[in-house]
């Protein structure tokens, strides 16, 4: 799967691993998975892309 | 008394530990195609003295090179043993496993028993048993909006029973080998031999051994039942290790016959005394592609602040570390060669400021 989240502005980097991994776990077991890209949003804002392989996808 | 040359090895400090990642499926220009980034990891193993890294780099098909140095663990492993939930325990030789979709025709199915017959032969791996996937494992090709490859399996309980079989036969490690769709005339694939584009089997390949090792917790890599090519005279060297022969079985063995088994941790303060076990912790450096930052265990090593050594390596990602905010944080290495010479500054304890001109006063 393939989806878009908005990188709160006060997560530093070095909890961001463990904050997609939550994200994903919204829609199953994550298996493979990567940012394939940031987007900067203004603001200091950053959309992040991600791509995704889950177990038990949950529609 | 004379000098003796045999002090010098007194002098090499203990080995540094180093993750080197090269993500499969996302075209990058030294690792994107048939184990090129091979010679990478051999100069990384040299200059760390440990290298852990995952069967994309260490894959040639019929090409491979064994390193006692380096440690071949399979990305699901990787990831898992980069956030501390795994640790490596280095092993002698793994008992492997082969598993054949039963969708491979008989003659190409006899092909990759031929390579297993030929490793146990020649190089004395210990292979065995070979067990079937009850249906087809039906894979399936995909591509991200990214441009990475990703892949699907029709049947992937099929490859977890067989998966089972295997380990319940006594195997300790599986190689897999699944029929992959064939689209020899397409535009992709011939950009992919001729140098550039994305391998197109690489994301599916990664989804086969991932459910297997996230089912079985035992170290497990693929290899595609494919096809030969036709003969292509602009045959890229980086592809050329692919196309030597009728299996890309050979490299997927060879590597796992000294995989280190993946021991589970609760916790890291869980690990057993006086184990000889390598574990996360134990990192000093990591070694990504400067645009393919956002993989599970790059982000790992950041939350333990792991040194990151970032190579240009172009690739169809573009997440760097100016965009993830570390550029202070970060090594820039213009090449592998660069980046081997970071690792033995680390490894040496040598400020890499120091090699470095202008050297900013304090």
């Amino acid at each position: 799967m393939q989806l878009e989240l908005s990188w709160p502005v006060d997560l530093p980097v070095n909890k961001l691993r463990p904050w997609l991994r939550d994200q994903l776990a919204i829609h199953g077991h994550p298996l493979r998975w990567a940012i394939t890209a940031i987007e900067p949003v203004g603001d200091h804002r950053r959309q992040l892309k991600i791509e995704a392989v889950l177990l038990n996808v949950q529609e | 008394m004379a000098p003796s040359f045999s002090s010098a090895a007194a002098c090499i400090a203990p080995p540094l530990p180093t993750l080197l990642v090269v993500p499969t499926g996302i075209g990058c220009a030294i690792g994107g195609y048939a184990g090129d980034a091979l010679p990478s990891a051999r100069l990384l193993a040299a200059a760390s003295g440990c290298l852990i890294t995952h069967p994309n780099v260490m894959n040639g098909a019929a090409l491979y090179w064994s390193d006692p140095r380096i440690q071949y663990v399979e990305g699901y492993s990787l990831d898992r043993f980069a956030a501390g939930e795994l640790a490596l325990r280095a092993v002698r030789q793994q008992r492997i496993g082969l598993l054949l979709d039963v969708g491979i025709e008989p003659e190409l199915r006899q092909r990759q028993l031929q390579v297993a017959q030929g490793c146990r032969a020649t190089l004395g791996l210990d292979i065995g048993p070979v067990v079937t996937s009850d249906v087809p494992l039906e894979v399936h090709l995909c591509r991200g909006n990214s441009g990475a490859s990703w892949g699907e399996l029709g049947q992937p309980d099929a490859l977890l029973q067989a998966g089972e079989r295997l380990r319940d036969a006594g195997a300790t490690a599986i190689a897999v080998v699944a029929r992959f769709p064939e689209d020899s005339e397409n535009d992709a694939l011939s950009a992919y031999r001729q140098g550039s584009g994305v391998d197109a089997l690489a994301g599916a390949e990664a989804v086969i051994s991932h459910l297997l090792v996230h089912h079985l917790g035992l170290p497990c890599a693929h290899a595609p039942a494919l096809l030969p090519l036709p003969f292509d005279p602009l045959l890229d060297p980086r592809a050329a290790g692919e196309e030597l022969g009728y299996s890309f079985l050979a490299c997927v063995l060879v590597g796992l016959s000294r995989a280190p088994d993946l021991v589970p941790l609760t916790s890291e303060a869980a690990l057993p005394a006086g184990a000889d076990l390598l574990s996360a912790g134990q990192l000093g450096a990591v070694v990504a592609p400067e645009g393919a930052l956002g993989g599970e265990a790059v982000l790992a090593c950041l939350e333990r602040g792991v040194a990151l050594i970032a190579v240009a390596n172009q690739s169809v990602l573009e997440v760097t570390s100016e965009q993830l905010g570390i550029t202070s944080r970060v090594q820039r290495a213009r090449s592998y060669t660069e980046a081997a010479g970071l690792l033995l500054a680390l490894r040496e304890g040598i400020a890499a400021a120091a090699l470095q001109r202008p050297l900013p006063a304090l």
